[in-house]
């Protein structure tokens, strides 16, 4: 049966005009097991568990996307590094989705006290032919978001309804325990026509360190959400996103750092460049509570306008129960500038080729901290 | 004598809604150097701008013909491509490219080739130490955080790697103490030995002329060139200003 799902809440809501304090999606159908292959290390042990303490974990969505995965009973893939190991090699989990048939998938990752881990995650899928993807108004076999206001700039667009033959929802569970160490990558490359939503969820023991780079290459409307408990003394997170949007493409973030754990450092970095009509909302938290004393937030944002037409919308939130923390955050917003231009174009570059360079740069940005050669391949293999 | 390679005739610049440059006349051939010169707001950097076609510079009168071609309406990186490279005053910051991987991307676009990646590192290494510059340069952000010398050295590396056939050089040892400018004098002159390139050295100052040959000297005041002679103007202004040129 079809649902309606409220996510990406703001953790403190502002103005309702506004439209950015959740992201409603209409009409969302049951969901299939999705096909996943992985290669995996020796080392690390790979189990179906049914996932009862993962699931405490909460995600970056919201309770709206626990519930949707909890249609469909399935058991979490868990990728387990024991305690004391550091494996080099990445766990590399392949997602391949087809055009008519939703699907989720339930992933954990649990590293022990002092291990290391990193886990590749590559999102593909298959498109639909185009005659396929009707626009029509069948309430029962579309999809659509909260329609803002005509005018409004928010990331909803109640003009806009799709089939929902291409969708997807997954959620990414991460335990790490005492001076465990984990990376976490995501390379996104989906066609036009899929929704997408991509939900994480981490909670670290003292010392430990979540490393996350998420790259959003393709897709047309994606959802993404990301909640780090640091709830222990010195755990530390460090996001970096980037994202290139084109043509109608939507993206809709909400990360939340949230610190209860003295002297715990959170860092977000979000980067992209928005192309043609396409539309960004980013909300990032970081939230100091009580506990957190000496701790450390920062974001940061980098957004490209090559277009009149797209939509860009940032929603930086540092909220406050300690007195002795530092929360920073800066945000670049903006076109290239004419003495860029020119100064670049005097070396022989095409305006074309310039705003191509200045795209891929944000990219590559995100992507040097990437240590896997087959991963930066793919990505330069779908910058074409 | 050698073939003429840019002819500026008449040429007239106008910025927003102040001319600037009133029928400016200027010959260079291949292989030459010569040196505009001239007090502050004469309307050096603008000649150098309009040269490369800075579109904030509006020609409103005359002509720009390089290796015998009009410029006027080719576009700024075609001009690049033909073979002119403007060194800049103030080398502006890229952040997310790095300095090996743009003048690497610049190459292959001019000759829509891809560049060995091998090859290219050796030739780049080798013009660094020219220059002086650490190679971890190479690796950083384009001008992010470079000193100004460095940044000035920066875009000397440009200028070696490109190898265009006529460099306009737009006050490169301004800001720059006695030991950079030798070290970018040196990459200038590599240039030369190089490709045989001509050179329009702006400058108001003599120090980067000291180790090069000087073919010709022009003096641009009020937007006009005033006055034009061999090396010896050179020697003459660094020993009694512009004042002579001003009055007349």
């Amino acid at each position: 049966m079809d649902r309606d799902m409220t996510i990406n809440r703001l953790p403190a809501p502002t103005w309702n005009w506004l439209h950015v304090n959740e992201a409603g999606i209409k009409g969302v159908p049951a969901l299939q097991a999705g096909k996943l292959e992985d290669e995996t290390p020796e080392v690390i042990q790979k189990q179906e568990v049914s996932g009862a303490e993962l699931s405490r974990i909460p995600g970056g969505m919201g309770a709206d996307m626990d519930q949707l995965l909890s249609q469909n009973p399935m058991d979490f893939s868990v990728w387990t590094i024991a305690a004391g190991l550091k494996e080099r090699k990445p766990v590399r989990l392949h997602f391949a989705y087809e055009a008519g048939a939703p699907a989720q998938n339930l992933i954990g990752i649990c590293a022990d006290e002092d291990s290391e881990i990193t886990v590749i995650m590559d999102f593909s899928g298959a498109s639909m032919a185009s005659d396929h993807i009707k626009t029509d108004n069948d309430e029962n076999d579309c999809i659509s978001e909260e329609k803002a206001p005509v005018g409004d700039n928010a990331v909803s667009d109640q003009s806009e309804s799709r089939k929902l033959h291409s969708f997807a929802a997954v959620q990414t569970k991460i335990s790490a325990k005492k001076g465990a160490k984990v990376h976490l990558v995501q390379i996104q490359h989906l066609p036009e026509d899929f929704t997408f939503l991509n939900d994480v969820g981490t909670d670290c023991g003292e010392a430990a360190s979540i490393e996350t780079i998420q790259v959003v290459l393709g897709g047309g409307d994606t959802y993404m959400g990301m909640r780090t408990e640091l709830g222990a003394k010195k755990s530390s997170l460090e996001s970096r996103t980037g994202y290139l949007l084109d043509n109608k493409e939507k993206l809709d973030m909400n990360y939340v750092a949230s610190h209860t754990g003295e002297k715990t450092v959170s860092r977000m970095d979000v980067s992209g460049v928005l192309r043609g009509e396409s539309q960004k909302l980013f909300r990032g938290t970081i939230d100091f509570r009580n506990g957190s004393v000496g701790a450390k937030g920062d974001e940061k944002e980098d957004v490209l306008l090559f277009s009149d037409h797209v939509i860009n919308r940032t929603v930086p939130l540092i909220l406050c129960e300690e007195e002795d923390v530092e929360g920073n955050h800066g945000a670049t917003i903006g076109k290239l500038d004419e003495a860029l231009l020119f100064y670049l174009s005097s070396r022989g570059i095409s305006e074309e080729e310039i705003y191509e360079m200045m795209a891929r740069a944000r990219i590559d940005a995100v992507c040097n901290g990437i240590a896997d050669e087959k991963t930066q391949e793919l990505v330069q293999e779908c910058l074409g | 004598m050698s073939g003429k390679l840019l002819q500026v005739k008449n040429l007239s610049v106008r910025v927003e809604e102040k001319e600037i440059l009133h029928g400016v006349d200027l010959e260079i051939g291949k292989g030459e150097t010569h040196v505009l010169m001239g007090p502050n707001g004469a309307g050096k950097s603008t000649l150098g701008y309009a040269l490369m076609g800075n579109p904030g510079y509006q020609v409103t009168e005359g002509q720009i013909l390089f290796d015998g071609n009009d410029l006027s309406e080719v576009s700024v990186s075609d001009r690049a491509k033909a073979g002119l490279f403007l060194s800049f005053q103030n080398p502006l910051e890229v952040p997310g490219i790095t300095l090996s991987n743009f003048i690497r991307s610049a190459l292959e676009q001019r000759t829509g080739e891809r560049i060995r990646l091998w090859d290219f590192r050796k030739e780049l290494e080798a013009k660094m130490e020219i220059l002086q510059m650490d190679k971890s340069y190479a690796k950083r952000d384009l001008n992010v955080g470079f000193s100004g010398g460095e940044k000035k050295k920066a875009e000397i590396l440009q200028l070696l790697m490109m190898k265009p056939q006529l460099a306009i050089l737009d006050e490169t040892d301004s800001g720059l103490d006695v030991d950079a400018v030798r070290t970018v004098s040196r990459g200038v002159e590599e240039y030369q030995k190089d490709k045989d390139g001509s050179l329009l050295i702006i400058t108001h100052s003599t120090r980067i002329l000291e180790s090069l040959h000087v073919d010709v000297t022009h003096v641009l005041v009020n937007g006009r060139i005033v006055a034009e002679g061999d090396a010896s103007l050179v020697d003459e202004i660094n020993e009694n200003g512009f004042e002579r040129f001003e009055q007349g």
